[in-house]
């Protein structure tokens, strides 16, 4: 099953993984800050991020420049759907806010460029 | 690869005798490997950073002070065939820049130097090395 971002497949084309982010509360420490209590102070619920990284692969610089093209496009929006893993494991309500290009295109046998995305669940 | 007793081993103008073997090293500078999320097996490999060296082996037989030097960029070609005619006579040619020029003195062998240089390509995307058939047969 390839995985999916609101319902558009858009990284079959290399390897990639998602893994969910820090989960949990904000706190502060006792004796920190404003916080000069003897206890941890607890706030709000942390956002849910999840976080993809890949490569994008393709046969050559236009292929890979489309293929980069549509997730900038989205992250730019940015665009909110249901993200789907490799795997079949689903996250509602996910948006796109950051899509990062890690290196120059690599030009070998095809040309591929290496990436990270974050996505957040909005409170 | 390897050739061993090339023929007309030449540095930009400057020709090399007594050479013993000069060898071809193709090797990955940058290989990348990746994995998926589906199992344990890497899923792609490339190798986008590419590096072709030669190093010419050859005995010294007398003092020599050898002219090129590293950073020196020339045209380096030798010939090569299976047999001592002149049939299927290859010339393997390419620019190259010297990295370095090394010796070594034993009992055993005598003198040797090692010269090592790395390929350049002419645009970064055709092989550097060119391999030309001279003779017939």
């Amino acid at each position: 099953m390839p995985s999916s971002f609101a319902g558009v497949d858009l990284f079959s084309s290399g390897p990639h993984r998602m893994m969910i982010d820090r989960t949990g509360r904000f706190t502060l420490p006792p004796f920190t800050g404003p916080n000069q209590e003897a206890f941890t102070r607890q706030f709000a619920r942390r956002d849910l991020k999840v976080i993809q990284t890949g490569r994008l692969i393709a046969a050559s610089d236009a292929a890979l420049w489309a293929l980069s093209d549509a997730i900038q496009t989205r992250a730019e929006q940015p665009q909110t759907g249901t993200l789907i893993d490799n795997q079949g494991r689903a996250w509602t309500a996910m948006t796109m806010i950051d899509y990062q290009p890690l290196e120059p295109f690599s030009r070998g046998r095809v040309v591929s460029l290496p990436y990270r995305i974050i996505y957040i669940r909005w409170q | 690869m390897l050739w061993l007793n090339p023929r007309r081993v030449t540095i930009g103008s400057l020709t090399l005798d007594h050479v013993e073997a000069v060898t071809l090293d193709r090797t990955g500078d940058k290989v990348i490997v990746e994995y998926g999320d589906a199992g344990p097996q890497v899923q792609f490999v490339d190798v986008p950073e590419r590096r072709v060296t030669f190093r010419i082996v050859r005995v010294l037989v007398a003092d020599e002070a050898t002219p090129v030097k590293p950073g020196d960029q020339a045209g380096l070609s030798f010939r090569t065939s299976p047999s001592a005619s002149g049939a299927q006579v290859r010339e393997i040619s390419a620019t190259v820049v010297i990295t370095s020029l090394e010796h070594s003195v034993t009992v055993k062998r005598g003198a040797v130097q090692t010269i090592t240089a790395i390929a350049v390509s002419a645009n970064g995307i055709a092989d550097p090395v060119t391999e030309t058939v001279i003779g017939g047969g």
